[in-house]
């Protein structure tokens, strides 16, 4: 059986039954391994693919992208092996940034375009994180910071070998997310579904926001701008 | 966990992946009626 898999798109549990592929993109600090019960969980004519940024996991060695655009540069050429049949993105905070660059890329510079892309946790891409950045804060007020975000397991951020180690990924995941400068972009073609939670201070109070059509509770509407779909 | 904060979503996995297959299924089988899309440029 062929297979799709590299050091960047995983295949947990290859089904070549499936319709579509549905590529996972997760948030910062964390790897392919948050989406391990996925495949168990979703229609079986989906073919999960969480997708493994550098620096992380089996992939702890690799220096991990500090921006955005070169991450989706070199993610285009490890992806495009898998983009064979009908495909979906999900991100996750970072990851949601990180889906929709790609998607960018691919329908502007391939004309491949996904079935859909699912972006929960985030604002659009061209509106500004409504918090300030802690990225490049002095290490003793960027663990207070991390505290507050809420993210990192208490256990984690007292254990300081093991944030040592993670203090270089973190950093980095935070750059890609907080550091992002949007450039005027033509909207994707393809459907956007948008998910928050409602005490969300982050991702603006969204609750599954669908494409440009009538959102059934969001205080914004820059999602539907980042796409012409109306499904 | 705080229910509704930032992520809850990856957190409280059950719900959220039931609230995504109602939104993949649909995807899916449309997806089986259409052939693989145009090969990928070199």
């Amino acid at each position: 059986m062929a297979t799709i898999a590299n050091r960047w798109i995983l295949q947990p549990k290859p089904n070549p039954q499936a319709t579509l592929r549905l590529f996972c993109f997760p948030f910062a600090g964390r790897g392919a391994q948050s989406f391990r019960a996925w495949p168990e969980a979703l229609p079986s004519a989906v073919e999960v693919c969480p997708v493994q940024l550098p620096g992380r996991e089996g992939r702890m060695k690799e220096p991990p992208f500090p921006s955005v655009s070169p991450l989706v540069d070199a993610l285009t050429a490890a992806i495009l092996p898998a983009l064979d049949k009908p495909f979906a993105f999900f991100g996750h905070s970072m990851g949601a940034l990180i889906a929709f660059e790609l998607a960018w890329k691919l329908a502007g510079e391939y004309k491949l375009t996904p079935e859909c892309v699912f972006a929960s946790a985030r604002v659009a891409p061209s509106v500004t994180i409504p918090r300030a950045p802690i990225n490049k804060l002095p290490q003793a007020d960027f663990l207070q910071a991390l505290r507050g975000l809420n993210g990192t397991p208490k256990e984690v951020l007292d254990d300081a070998a093991l944030m040592e180690l993670m203090t270089p990924l973190l950093r980095a995941d935070l750059a890609v997310h907080e550091d992002y400068v949007y450039a005027d972009k033509a909207p994707l073609e393809c459907p956007i579904v948008a998910f928050g939670g409602l005490q969300d201070s982050e991702a603006g109070r969204m609750v599954s926001m669908r494409g440009s059509g009538t959102p059934r509770v969001s205080s914004s509407c820059a999602w539907c701008r980042a796409t012409t779909s109306s499904s | 966990m705080v229910p509704g904060d930032h992520f809850f979503i990856m957190t409280a996995q059950s719900l959220f992946l039931r609230m995504l297959s109602q939104e993949l299924y649909p995807l899916a089988m449309t997806a089986s009626g259409r052939a693989a899309q145009p090969s990928i440029p070199a």
